[in-house]
């Protein structure tokens, strides 16, 4: 398509409990930005499910002029949404000229669902989009995250998460159904969706993980600990070599390779082959006593402190929150 | 006899002693490793349901990537190159991994849910499962066949884990939480029967390919910046004592901005409140 005029952007916005998940927000205001660049196009939001007032409020505070509301997809939701997407692309008005999807896990099926369907060009992990008189260019992480390309001529554009200052543009909102069309039938679906056990999940799949190294001559109360916030255990590779924690839960180069949302590190010095092995981990909570040990130099917080007292702590304040959350006896 | 196909990529070394911007000037070829979990899922269905694995590559890959990736455990290999075409955009990998696929008329396609060494976008798994008309599966961390149907297991978030099911045949991308791979045997790798080809062996044209629309065009490439760690900022709904106490205590305000304000020193019960407390910040503990 000629990228020299954009009359439209599309969002796809994603919302739990009547809020906009800040990816999405991420994703509603750089649509915004790139709209005023382009000489004032259109932000046109796309919501499934019910149309909540508190979600188009947010939608009108984030910088959208338009949004389409389409009902609660059915079965297996990222190919529903993104095969209404693309039908929908070509059948509203103004056309919209890109789509912008949150770097979401569903955000980037989407948009990479819709490019297909559509045979689009696009680009994720987006850490920078602009306007120029050729359109839009975006520039986006590749080779591991250590290259930034610049590219041009992207119609779909899925954003990288957390990346983005999300501050208020309000705008009027006007509010209308997504055009309906034929849909084919769907050729995934959703079998279940369960938790799973953080106590046998594989180390590499854990999101969530409470490692013990050398500082820690308790196991148990790593376990207890783990147990009650929903994490996997873990350890270094002396606390396995001496018997203190199975094999098969080293973390390490020589263990297992690990990349959680969360690591706790405790009483772990972070010598090199254990660092190798969770340096990956979006954050990082290390509690050591040492203040110069290497495992804080990866730490988001660093806590000075002795590995026991600080865990034993840990278990008595969550117990305290369970107790307290728990309404007393006779409340209706 | 079921035949398990699995598209494979080559990256580079981006990790090494050079600055990324020098590994990019000379590269050094090294596998994808989500491609070599691929052949790692794939290696398992034949070992449970039977069949051979079969690998296919498009454009130049390196001897001794494509020699790694055999010895993984591939019974043949289809290499599809053309001279002369050495950049190709996700459409046309697509396009000719379509057309063998047509040939080969695989139970499941496995690939690397994107090349985390190379430039990655993640595109060709939905462009394949678009022109050949079949379910994509993205993200899969487990496979298991039950009759004609797939079934894979898939790691969403908050711990949760996602059971999908397909049709065979299907496309599946394998994520980064499927099993590691063994080893790659020299051994293996030798007695696998490897085929090269060109883009007319598959009924294809270099015009056809070429004229696939892809609009995206890359204009530069720089080293990227390193994206900073997030640090905890002691919530709003703390008192102002004791938000000053926190700092007074080692320190957490952002706003020193210096590495010190990541520490945190004081009695285990106040590091046990820090603690959660930036744990439900970062919404992992509810």
């Amino acid at each position: 398509m000629a990228q020299n005029a954009l009359s439209a952007v599309w969002v796809w916005v994603a919302h739990e409990k009547g809020r906009i998940l800040e990816a999405s927000r991420e994703a509603l205001i750089v649509a915004r930005r790139v709209a005023d660049e382009a000489g004032g196009a259109v932000v046109m939001a796309v919501i499934f499910g019910q149309e909540d007032e508190q979600v188009l409020a947010e939608l009108a505070t984030y910088g959208a002029d338009l949004v389409y509301v389409a009902p609660e997809p059915g079965g297996y939701a990222p190919l529903s949404i993104s095969r209404r997407l693309a039908w929908a692309w070509d059948h509203v008005v103004p056309p919209p000229g890109v789509l912008f999807c949150p770097g979401t896990r569903m955000g980037r099926e989407i948009g990479l669902r819709v490019g297909a369907f559509r045979g689009v060009g696009g680009v994720s992990d987006v850490v920078r989009v602009r306007w120029d008189d050729n359109g839009i260019v975006c520039d986006h992480l590749a080779f591991g995250g250590k290259v930034q390309c610049t590219v041009q001529g992207v119609e779909v554009v899925i954003l990288r998460p957390d990346t983005y200052r999300v501050r208020p543009a309000p705008r009027p909102l006007r509010v209308s159904s997504l055009p309906e069309g034929e849909i084919p039938a769907p050729d995934v679906f959703l079998v279940e969706v369960r938790k799973a056990d953080p106590r046998t999940v594989p180390l590499e799949q854990a999101e969530f993980i409470v490692a013990g190294g050398n500082g820690v001559r308790d196991f148990r109360l790593i376990w207890e600990f783990a147990d009650l916030v929903g994490a996997a255990v873990g350890g270094s590779r002396v606390v396995c070599d001496d018997g203190r924690l199975e094999r098969s839960r080293q973390i390490g180069e020589s263990g297992t390779i690990v990349s959680p949302r969360c690591y706790i590190a405790v009483g772990i010095s972070g010598a090199i082959q254990h660092v190798r092995g969770m340096q990956n981990s979006e954050i990082v909570i290390t509690i050591n006593t040492d203040r110069h040990a290497p495992i804080h130099d990866l730490a988001s917080l660093a806590i000075i402190g002795d590995a026991h007292a600080v865990l034993q702590a840990l278990i008595d304040e969550v117990r305290k929150e369970r107790v307290a959350a728990v309404p007393p006896v006779g409340t209706p | 006899m079921a035949v398990w196909m699995v598209c494979v990529s080559e990256g580079i070394v981006t990790n090494g002693p050079l600055p990324v911007m020098n590994a990019l000037k000379s590269p050094l070829p090294m596998p994808n490793p989500l491609d070599e979990r691929a052949v790692e899922m794939a290696t398992t269905l034949r070992e449970q349901y039977g069949g051979k694995v079969v690998l296919v590559s498009v454009g130049n890959m390196s001897e001794e990537v494509w020699e790694y990736y055999l010895g993984l455990g591939a019974e043949e290999g289809i290499r599809v190159e053309e001279a002369g075409l050495s950049e190709w955009t996700p459409p046309q990998v697509a396009r000719v991994l379509a057309s063998v696929a047509r040939t080969l008329r695989p139970q499941v396609i496995f690939c690397g849910e994107r090349c985390v060494n190379g430039i990655g976008t993640g595109w060709v798994p939905f462009l394949l499962g678009t022109y050949l008309a079949w379910p994509v599966l993205p993200g899969v961390a487990q496979t298991s066949l039950r009759e004609e149907t797939i079934q894979v297991e898939r790691v969403v978030e908050r711990g949760y884990r996602e059971v999908l099911a397909a049709p065979l045949p299907c496309v599946v991308s394998v994520a980064e939480t499927a099993p590691l791979t063994r080893y790659s045997a020299i051994g293996r790798a030798h007695q696998a029967r490897v085929r090269r080809t060109t883009l007319g062996d598959w009924g294809l044209s270099r015009e056809a390919l070429l004229s696939l629309p892809w609009t995206v065009r890359e204009l530069s490439r720089v080293q990227a910046r390193p994206r900073p760690r997030k640090l905890y900022v002691p919530p709003s709904t703390m008192s102002a004592a004791d938000r000053l106490a926190a700092l007074l205590a080692g320190g957490t305000g952002a706003s020193r901005g210096s590495q010190d304000s990541k520490f945190f020193e004081g009695t285990p019960q106040q590091a046990a409140r820090v603690i959660l407390d930036f744990l439900k910040q970062e919404g992992i503990f509810p």
